[in-house]
């Protein structure tokens, strides 16, 4: 299945972009993501932001039938995108979305966000909040009681490192439920890595919303069968 | 007297003279409190401009047609915020010019669309030492000259004195947009360069009327 919100990454660097894309990609899976990175002068690449890249890459996925969100490595790219935003049809522009966040979080952020079906404000707004991921406090409701709680055991080796918790989070985005994980909300694959729970470790979950059953049992045979891994 | 198609595309020949000259000028400036590549890049752009004005299959009959193609070309050539933030200014300029002639009233409305557009794509004010630390005053004192029933070479004049004066200002500022502002007071004691190259900008516009009123004398 593809994503209807696909991602631009532009910095200022090839190598920077391509490689924020392959981290992006590697929890993003049918997410369409573009890495438009330096500028060519003269048959040589130097730093820069190329605003015809840019828009060639907008485009074309505009023209597949994505929204897409376009991020920037630092400020001359993200005026690079919202230029290209202007040069747009005004139907095409508001299908495009400049998201304001740091460049390789909100790139992870925006794949699982768009990869668990989120639209573009949502994929927008991941991107924004990215930088928050890593200020906010240790999750308090883990001190809470536990009342309600059910514990799962994480059945796999390595632990809830990055690729499980994509897993998980793109997972629990999909589910019409909230999901905590040992109080921390587990459609955030940042919340979720900052926990540092260990390959079977046991795990507090709580879910509530309409579907809470459904979605406890879900998400329990995945944490249980190890998120992709053993 | 009035400023037509000729007087652009000269004004876009001698910006890129002017900048060329002042090349390593502003790259020494950008190496100081930017990524060191201003003055090459827009350089290059503009010298891009030029061919691609003499390129052109039919010679251009409006101001705007000049400012267009100095817009697209810039955009796509100068890489960096630059090209956007000249690109816009350019396009913004082109916008209010879709004449063949241009009178001072003409001119002040230009340079005022110039600076609303790299105000409006890089969100700088005057004193945040960008590019719109040269253009603002050099639109303001062009509206007073015009005000004041200066002719086209008048309101240039104002506005190229004006663009200087407010390029230099920018030593004293700290940086608060684009690369230098990680900087933040270490940017204090050296000119933007953005600025610096607004005003070569803006006093080849005015050296480019005073040579056609020269030549109609």
């Amino acid at each position: 299945m593809t994503a209807r919100v696909a991602i631009v990454l532009v910095a200022h660097a090839s190598a920077l972009a391509h490689g924020a894309r392959e981290v992006a990609g590697q929890m993003a899976a049918g997410v369409d993501i573009e890495a438009v990175g330096g500028f060519v002068v003269d048959g040589v690449e130097t730093l820069g932001t190329d605003v015809d890249g840019v828009r060639a890459a907008v485009e074309g996925l505009l023209a597949r039938g994505r929204d897409v969100v376009v991020l920037g490595d630092l400020g001359s790219a993200v005026i690079t995108a919202e230029l290209v935003v202007d040069l747009l049809e005004r139907g095409d522009a508001a299908r495009v979305r400049v998201a304001h966040g740091p460049f390789v979080e909100g790139a992870v952020a925006a794949g699982v966000a768009a990869a668990g079906g989120a639209g573009l404000e949502e994929v927008a707004e991941v991107v924004r909040r990215a930088a928050e991921q890593w200020d906010s406090p240790p999750a308090e409701q883990a001190a809470q009681p536990a009342d309600g709680a059910t514990r799962v055991v994480l059945g796999n080796t390595t632990g809830l490192h990055a690729r499980p918790a994509a897993v998980l989070a793109t997972l629990v985005a999909g589910l019409d439920a909230e999901v905590l994980v040992n109080g921390a909300p587990a459609d955030s694959i940042f919340e979720l890595m900052k926990l540092g729970i260990a390959g079977g470790e046991e795990i507090e979950l709580r879910v509530t919303g309409e579907r809470a059953d459904e979605a406890r049992a879900t998400v329990t045979a995945a944490i249980e069968s190890g998120l992709g891994e053993r | 007297m009035t400023l037509g198609v000729a007087w652009a595309l000269d004004w876009m020949r001698g910006a890129a003279a002017r900048v060329e000259h002042h090349k390593d000028e502003l790259v020494e400036l950008d190496r100081q409190i930017g990524d060191g590549d201003h003055g090459a890049n827009l350089a290059r752009g503009l010298a891009t401009v030029v061919a691609r004005l003499e390129e052109l299959s039919s010679p251009p009959a409006l101001v705007s047609d000049v400012l267009r193609v100095a817009a697209t070309t810039v955009m796509s050539t100068v890489g960096g915020a630059s090209g956007p933030l000249y690109g816009t200014a350019f396009l913004r300029a082109a916008r209010v010019t879709a004449r063949p002639e241009l009178d001072p009233q003409g001119l002040v409305a230009m340079l005022e669309a110039c600076v609303d557009g790299a105000h409006q794509r890089g969100g700088a004010v005057v004193g945040d030492k960008t590019m719109v630390d040269a253009l603002a005053p050099a639109a303001e004192a062009a509206a007073r000259a015009a005000g004041e029933g200066a002719d086209v070479v008048g309101v240039l004049r104002a506005a190229s004195l004006a663009a200087r004066a407010g390029a230099e200002s920018t030593a004293g500022l700290t940086a608060v947009k684009g690369r230098a502002s990680y900087l933040g007071e270490r940017s204090v004691g050296v000119a933007d360069p953005g600025a610096v190259s607004s005003a070569l900008v803006v006093e080849a516009a005015y050296e480019a009327a005073a040579a056609a009123m020269r030549r109609a004398a």
